[in-house]
């Protein structure tokens, strides 16, 4: 799983400078869910900066409002309040078309349980991002075939999500996430149902993503050698940010608990 | 080093083809229970439309038969049997089926000879029926000398003729027409074989019809609305079904319109297939019916199949539009559905 080919780089077409301009900022984000009197705070005030080319780690308890943190940054739906800037772009001014072009473009999402659609073969899957930005199919299945290749699913494209194991239903998912270039990958929880081998490739990957490519990665998580490989780690309780640290501070206060 | 958000490309009503039937060929086994069920409707919608046309058609033809056989009896009361006799026929203009019928009854009376001139203005036959004792006789007097009885059939005007010193020439003076409205001059010994119904008699024939006519709307609509309910809750099962596949289609950046394509296109091809097949199978059941009360025979030439192809016609796109009709609600439901709603349930 090497990516220093020229045709990957062809791939990313626009190499990103490595700078710290910031490219997703989350301002007093709140969510409420409303279930007939009941109110739910998924978030109560996330303000956040992501920048160009890091990998940050979002830490937290399940129900803490990971999953909400990232729906909203991602544009897969709309905060209660707050603001959410993708490039500077308000994304509450963008109508229908410039979102889904938003999702299809800019942002690679990787969801915990895969979301592969179950009715299409691997490689179709890795495809409809494409054929949704206009590629030909031909032009789409050349690049699937590419990315299914570095992802390492190039020996089953024909098989249906539901014939894939596990890890390769992530890698299919992974492939998905990579196939219209996107600044930046969205991943909830990759790893946490891969198996350990499968779980290195794809931390590798992204890490080699962000490297090479400066593409910006933002994960939730709670496996540590993801942990180990990001820039800044993100904590979240209770719907609000607590703290933003370092691998290194991390490894001090695991001790400091232990 | 800040990109603009573009707008996302519109695809090609083709990509949603394509998803779509992808769609219905895996899950096969859904897609033709809906599929029945718009046959269903419209098997019944077509079933009822044939029935009418064969109930009309078989209408028509016993009345026409027994039309025929009543101006025979006619004929006959007045000349007394025609076996064996010399029978005269003056046609004006040409022949109306009840009168075509009567011809070929007359026939069957096995009449020695039948004497059949052209008369009037355009003094020619167009063609005679094809039996050894029929021939073309030159003018009405040759073919009325000699005749056990006289028939005028046709639309055309009468000649002025001397009907009297024609009809001395005649074995029996008898003069039938076959319609009302060609006895101008009345001569002696005339008939007329035609029958017209009293007035209050075409009034209640027409009320019944009314009647029956509001009938069968109602029952058609009930069975319609029927169809949509049912097509529209099998469409919106199928997108509770998907919610999880339509979210992650948003997510990767499919539009609203895609979606609402998606559904309405797969509900179309349901509605074309599903409608063919029933108003094939509504049509055959109905003339299958009639065929076995009536004999296939009779319903077979009595139906006007010029009719049957354009209610055939008119109910495939029926069913089609309440196919899309049906789709509409659940389609634009699927497409208003925000990724992130979509992802979180559980279905």
């Amino acid at each position: 799983m090497e990516i220093s080919d020229a045709k990957f780089q062809a791939l990313f077409a626009s190499e990103r400078k490595k700078e710290r301009r910031t490219v997703i900022r989350g301002v007093d984000i709140k969510k409420i869910y409303r279930t007939g009197q009941n109110e739910t705070y998924a978030l109560r005030g996330a303000t956040l900066d992501i920048f160009q080319g890091e990998y940050l780690s979002i830490m937290g308890p399940s129900g803490s409002g990971k999953t909400t943190l990232f729906n909203m940054i991602g544009g897969l739906g709309k905060p209660s309040s707050g603001k959410v800037y993708i490039d500077q772009v308000d994304i509450a001014q963008l109508d229908a078309n410039e979102l889904a072009w938003l999702r299809c473009r800019k942002i690679g999402y990787i969801f915990q349980t895969f979301n592969l659609i179950q009715v299409m073969t691997c490689i179709e899957n890795v495809m409809l991002p494409m054929s949704f930005a206009g590629l030909s199919a031909d032009e789409a299945r050349d690049k699937a075939m590419y990315i299914l290749k570095l992802v390492g699913l190039d020996h089953r494209p024909l098989h249906k999500p539901a014939e894939l194991s596990g890890g390769q239903q992530q890698r299919c998912a992974f492939a998905r996430a990579l196939a219209n270039s996107p600044d930046i990958i969205l991943a909830d929880e990759p790893t946490a149902n891969l198996d350990t081998k499968t779980g290195e490739e794809m931390i590798e990957l992204l890490a080699e993503l962000r490297d090479k490519l400066g593409v910006t990665i933002v994960t939730a998580t709670h496996d540590l050698k993801m942990l180990k490989r990001s820039d800044r780690i993100l904590w979240i309780e209770d719907g609000r940010i607590v703290k933003i640290t370092t691998p290194d501070e991390m490894k001090i206060q695991i001790h400091e608990v232990r | 080093m800040v990109s603009e958000i573009k707008s996302q490309v519109r695809l090609p009503l083709a990509v949603a083809f394509e998803v779509a039937v992808q769609g219905i060929r895996i899950r096969l086994g859904r897609s033709l229970i809906t599929l029945m069920g718009i046959a269903l409707g419209i098997a019944f919608l077509m079933s009822i439309l044939m029935a009418q046309a064969c109930r009309k058609g078989v209408a028509l033809e016993t009345n026409m038969r027994a039309e025929a056989q009543r101006m025979l009896s006619f004929l006959i009361a007045e000349t007394g049997p025609l076996r064996g006799r010399k029978l005269a026929v003056l046609q004006t203009g040409s022949l109306d089926q009840r009168e075509t019928r009567f011809v070929e009854k007359l026939l069957r009376e096995t009449p020695s000879q039948i004497d059949w001139a052209a008369v009037g203005e355009s003094a020619t036959l167009r063609q005679l029926p094809r039996d050894a004792s029929v021939r073309q006789a030159a003018d009405a007097a040759s073919a009325m000398t000699d005749a056990a009885g006289t028939v005028v059939l046709g639309d055309g005007a009468l000649p002025e003729t001397d009907w009297q010193s024609l009809l001395s020439k005649a074995r029996n003076p008898v003069l039938a027409f076959s319609r009302a409205s060609q006895m101008q001059m009345q001569p002696e010994g005339a008939v007329i074989l035609e029958y017209k119904p009293k007035q209050e008699e075409i009034e209640e024939m027409e009320a019944e019809a009314r009647r029956a006519s509001f009938r069968t709307v109602w029952i058609v609509v009930i069975s319609l609305l029927v169809t949509v309910i049912g097509v529209s809750n099998a469409m919106l099962m199928s997108v509770t079904e998907r919610f999880r596949e339509i979210g992650t289609m948003k997510c990767l950046g499919a539009l609203s319109r895609f979606i609402r394509q998606l559904f309405l296109m797969e509900s179309l091809m349901m509605g074309v297939v599903g409608s063919t097949i029933g108003s094939i199978f509504g049509a055959l059941f109905s003339f299958i019916v009639f065929g076995i009360t009536y004999g296939f025979g009779l319903v077979a030439a009595s139906v006007s199949w010029t009719w049957v192809t354009t209610a055939m016609l008119a109910s495939i796109a029926a069913g089609i539009a309440l196919a899309i009709a049906a789709a509409i609600y659940p389609a634009g439901f699927a497409a208003r559905m925000v990724p992130a709603t979509a992802l979180r349930s559980n279905v």
